[in-house]
Formats: C-alpha cells, structure tokens, sequence
C-alpha cells in the first residue's frame, strides 16, 4: 500500500451557525455541503456488503440533524441548530431507516461476493466554494426550467425506464407480491436514488414510486 | 513517578522500532493493537493480518547500564485466518482488534485474542528441555518392538534450544452478530467480556459452547437504532462492575449483581454539550473510541475525537479532567467527514502510577499528560529522530497566522499516519507506539 501525503486545505473555519460565523448563506453552503458528502458516504455504504454499524449510524444521524435544519428558502436565516427530536415529520427518517433496516436484513440475506468500495475523495476546501457555487447554478437552472412547465415524464425521457421498472420491482415498489424491504439484501438498489423515499412514510415502499415527488427532492436538494 | 513534559529529571529518548522501513505497506503489517502484560516482560502487537507478534524484554546489559534492556521477537503465531461466511455471504476479517493478557499463574502465558467475530485463548509456553531414553520408542520416534526391551529405565531431561510454542486452547466462537470492539478479562481470572456493536457477553474462560448476554441495546425495530456500543471494559478490582461506551459520548456503568441482563445501567456518565460549540460534527465527534479504568479503579478514562477526558466515577454528570488532544482540527471538521479521518478511533492508556495518560493523533504524533503538573507534551514516532538513546524532541503544532521554527501547520499534518495505538508498561517509564506497521519504543533516560 503506497501511501502519499495527504493535507488538508485551508477552509473555513466557520462551522457553527448564527450570524457570528459568517452569516446565513455560508451557513446553508456549509449544511448542503454535508448533506450531500452524507448522502454520498451512505450510497458509498451501501455498495459494501458488510458496512461498519457505528460509521452507519453516525453518518445517519449526521443526515438527520442536516434534514432538520432544513429551512424553506422564503423563511431562509441563521436558525440554531436542533437537536434530534421525535418529529414524526422528518422526511428524511424512512430514507435513514431504510440505511439501519438494510444493515440488519444484510445479517439474513445472502449478498453478492464484496466488492471494491470507490476510492475517497480528495479533501476539498470548504472555502473552495467554487464546486459548490457551480452546483447552485445548476440547482437554479433546474428550478428555473421547471418554473416553465416542464412535466415530470419530460425530465425523465431519457431515462431507461426499464431498467427502473425492474429495479422498483426488486424494491418492493410495486404492489406485485415483491418481498418487503426488511427482507431484501442490502444493496439491491443500484442505481436506484434511494431517497426518493425521503418524503414518503415507510409503508410507501409498496405504494409505488411518486416521480413528482422524486422530482420535487431533487431540486429542492 | 516523574513527569513526563520533560523537565530535569525525565527526558523520552528512542529505544527501539520494529517492522520494515519500505514506502509502500503492506496491508497485513499494519499494527491493530499493542498490549503489555500484566508484569511488562511481554509486549503483543496483533495485525490486520491477523498475526500476533510478542517481543519479550531482556535484561540490562551490563554495556549499557543506562538503559534499561530491550524486548526482542519472543513468539510469532498466526492467530486468526480469514473466514467465509457461506449463510450470509461475506468475508470475516482476520484483522485483530484487541489482544488482552490473562494475569500470569504458571510458567505459561496465556492471552485473548479476537478478530471481528471470533475470540481466541491461546497458550504462550517455553521449552528448553526434552526427554530423552524413553522404554518403548527411539530417539527419532520409532517405536521398539516390546519383546526387544530387556531392561527399564528412566528418562532423564536433557536441555535443547528454547523452543517457544503457541497453541490454540479456546475458541469463542459463534456469539456476536455484530463486529467485536472489545475484550476485557475479569478481576475474578475465569470470566471475561466481549462486545459488539449492539451486545455485550460475558464468558467463561472454561466454558467456549455458551456465553451470557448482559447488555443488549439492539432496539426491536432496527429503524430506531441511533447508537451503538464502541468500548466496554471490566472493573480492575470489583469483579461485578464494567463500562460500555457509546457512540453518543455517553458511558454506563453496570453492576452484574442488579439483575442478569444489564440493560439498565447503575451509573450514566455525560457531559452536557457547550452549546458555544456545537456544529453538525459534535455527535461524530463525541463518540467514544476508548474507555480504560484506571489501575487504582476510581478513575476512567475516555477518548473522543478532539479529547481525553478522566472521569471520577463518583461523580456522573461531568469529567474531572479534560484534556485536548489536537483541538486545531476543530476547525476542520468538514474536511476530516469528507475524507473519513472523522471516524478514526483512537486508543488512550494510563501509566502505571496514574498519573499520566497517553494518547495519539495524526502525523505520527502522540501526546503525553501529566494529571498533576498539567503539563503536556508531543512526540513524534518517526524514522527521522530513531536513533538510539535519541532524547525525542517535543513537536508543536502551530494554529495561528506565524508559524515558528520547528513548528508544523496545521495544513501540513500527514492524515495518514495516525498513532491509533498505544500501550504503557505498567510499571516502569517505556512506551510502546504503533505507528500504521512499525512498533516504536521509548523509554526514559535515567539520569
């Protein structure tokens, strides 16, 4: 195993909220940024065959504590940061649930032989908040064309929906008689954006996928 | 005991690095636990190869009376093997997770060993003798024909080269779901515990076919799982009492004697949060990644990310003492979660006397702490400054806009090389460190 210097670059050291730290928008920046480096580390887990419980549930719990600092965009100012609470309305709770319910179904479930997780990502400079400015420009394009009518099925016509449709039936999205999500090996959802569950209760696994909804997440996220 | 900040009576000096000197490691060399028995003369590493290798400490020599001696490869033994687990289709590290060392009864040694889910007894003995002029076989073992053997005699011991053999004498198999952390033997010397993630078993060392669960905190519906277990140890001296560790930065204690299933705990030990401080990072960083008593068992001690803390265990609702480890990385918390450095658990240890406690960080440093002058110190584990009798120069990490000479920025630390292990002889000043495949030992230098 060669190893090679790692550094870390100069970010901000800006990492709690309120407007002392740097104000609201970097506070956002900050909270999307672990957002999606959460998301990306669950869907990373996920490819494993046998992910590490504590770093699972860490990271799940990261992606909680991020959800519920979520604020709509019309109400958008520093709040402080909550602590983890019973909100039933957490749309994020089904996705994370199905993070801790795929870890325990992995243990009775045969899975496919390991394979080799991505390579890490090289550290990236909070500061160096060009990635990100980039990417809110895409948010905001998309936002944009979707003002302008655009339907649901025209965003996605370039998807393959075959191999979706397959992948909702091994999910246990369509109401065939598809084993429940509890029993179904961990990583069977290749492919698949996973938290379209985020704005769906448990049960909606069997209810079929919304693709309004899905469409509605990724932009909003 | 003396200080360890340096000062005029006490200076760590190098003494002694194990392991091979090559850019590129190999992933089976790298060192997974580090772990002196309980009189010191021994010295266990264990590998993600699932190698255990014990150094033994040889006397002074009379050449070099100002050191005290060094340890030297004792025993080399393959402990545990990758597994295949055809139920459930995945592969079982041979990685060891913790050695711990049984107190010493008899002219053998004994020793736990685990891997992620399998625990192992195994027997550390000498031979320095053999029998010679047996009645019934030859000296190469060939049987003699009965009615050849006109007399008897009996067989006289004869010395041979000390042989050192380890043998297998137990294996705990078959009790944990989830990856092993832990392993902690007993005050009493015949029952030990394990945990896992979520469980927590106490076993007989007789006893391999059964284990008693005590602590169980895996929840009905695993969607409401938002902690798990990430340390547990038993008491030095009172047999009923252990700790666990959780992933919330909470500690509780357990007294066997309440009830068989210690799901409820006697004592709950937390720090309220500094709300002052708090970010998206401050549950990540306050998982605990060690807990050790301390040798006189009124005190333990716990390791976060950012911190050691020293906990009176009468006193539940705040440590005693806290100590910070590398508090400049507080503000790079968002880039240690991106590249997982966050997730690092790292080892703390006592000396013998209490009065110090050790613990690492990154670049290869490890940091020392003296409980009663306050004082600390950093050290660096590193090739550079391996020279023998060495007196190691204590590193700085420089936090502000100026950085001074010999001091290194924060920016500059290597990531990759973090101290993760440590071990402190329990009663002498020598210090066993494990960076990533080398061991490095230090000792001070009488003066």
């Amino acid at each position: 195993m060669k190893t090679h210097k790692r550094k870390l670059q100069p970010e901000s050291s800006d990492e709690c909220p309120g407007g002392s730290c740097g104000g609201a928008l970097a506070w956002e920046r900050q909270r999307q940024f672990v957002f999606s480096v959460s998301l990306h580390k669950y869907q990373l887990d996920q490819e494993l065959p046998e992910p590490s419980l504590r770093r699972s549930v860490l990271i799940s719990n990261t992606l909680r504590q991020v959800e519920a600092c979520r604020v709509p965009s019309h109400e958008r100012a520093p709040p402080s940061l909550i602590s983890l609470s019973a909100d039933p309305d957490f749309t994020i709770s089904p996705a994370v649930s199905s993070i801790l319910t795929g870890l325990d179904s992995s243990l009775d479930a045969s899975a496919p032989l390991p394979q080799l997780p991505s390579p890490r990502a090289a550290l990236r400079s909070l500061e160096n908040l060009q990635d990100l400015m980039e990417w809110e420009a895409g948010v905001e394009a998309a936002r944009s064309s979707y003002l302008t009518d655009i339907t649901a099925e025209d965003m996605f016509q370039d998807i393959d929906t075959s191999q979706l449709e397959r992948d909702m039936g091994i999910l246990g999205l369509r109401g065939d008689g598809c084993p429940p999500a509890e029993d179904l090996p961990y990583h069977s959802a290749k492919g698949l954006p996973s938290f379209s569950s985020f704005s769906s209760p448990p049960t909606s696994f069997r209810d079929g996928l919304d693709l309004e909804h899905l469409v509605t997440m990724l932009v909003e996220s | 005991m003396a200080g360890v900040a340096g000062g005029n009576d006490f200076q760590w000096c190098f003494s002694q690095v194990k392991g091979a000197i090559d850019e590129d490691v190999a992933e089976a060399d790298i060192i997974s636990t580090v772990e002196f028995n309980y009189s010191g003369e021994l010295l266990a590493t264990g590998d993600k190869g699932g190698r255990v290798v014990i150094f033994q400490h040889e006397q002074e020599s009379k050449n070099r009376p100002h050191l005290r001696g060094e340890y030297n490869v004792y025993s080399t033994f393959q402990s545990h093997e990758p597994e295949f687990d055809y139920l459930k289709s995945l592969e079982i590290e041979e990685k060891i997770n913790k050695i711990r060392w049984l107190p010493q009864q008899n002219a053998a040694h004994f020793l736990l060993s685990t891997n992620d889910k399998t625990i192992k007894l195994w027997k550390i003995s000498e031979r320095d003798k053999r029998a010679e002029g047996y009645n019934l076989k030859y000296e190469d073992g060939r049987l003699i024909d009965p009615f050849r053997i006109t007399s008897l005699r009996v067989p006289v011991l004869m010395p041979m080269d000390l042989m050192v053999e380890a043998s297998p004498r137990r294996i705990f198999a078959n009790a944990h779901t989830y990856h092993i952390n832990s392993i902690s033997v007993n005050s009493d010397h015949e029952t030990y515990l394990s945990a896992d993630d979520l469980r927590i078993n106490l076993w007989h060392l007789e006893i391999t076919d059964r284990s008693f669960n005590i602590v169980d905190i895996k929840p009905a519906n695993m969607e409401e799982l938002t902690e798990v277990i990430t340390a547990a140890e038993c008491h030095p001296h009172q047999c009923n009492v252990f700790v666990y560790s959780s992933s919330k930065g909470t500690i509780r204690l357990c007294d066997m004697r309440a009830a068989a299933l210690c799901d409820r705990h006697s004592k709950f030990f937390e720090e309220p949060e500094d709300p002052s401080s708090r970010s998206f990072f401050s549950e990540i960083i306050s998982s605990i990644s060690d807990v050790k008593f301390s040798h006189s068992g009124r005190y333990m001690m716990t390791r976060d990310y950012l911190s050691v803390k020293v906990w009176d265990l009468n006193m539940e609702n705040r440590p005693v003492e806290t100590y910070q480890v590398h508090e400049y990385l507080r503000s790079k918390l968002c880039s240690l979660y991106e590249n997982d450095c966050i997730f690092d658990k790292f080892e703390c240890c006592w000396n013998g006397s209490d009065s110090a406690i050790m613990t690492g960080s990154y670049n290869n440093f490890f940091r020392m702490f003296d409980r009663n002058t306050r004082r600390d110190i950093t050290l660096e584990a590193s090739r550079e400054s391996s020279k023998p009798r060495a007196t190691l120069k204590p590193r700085k990490v420089s936090t502000g806009g100026k950085r001074k000479k010999d001091e290194i920025s924060v920016d500059s630390l290597d990531f990759n090389k973090k101290i993760l292990h440590t071990a402190w002889h329990p009663k002498e000043n020598v210090i066993a460190v494990a960076a990533t495949n080398n061991l490095y030992i230090f000792q001070d230098k009488i003066n």
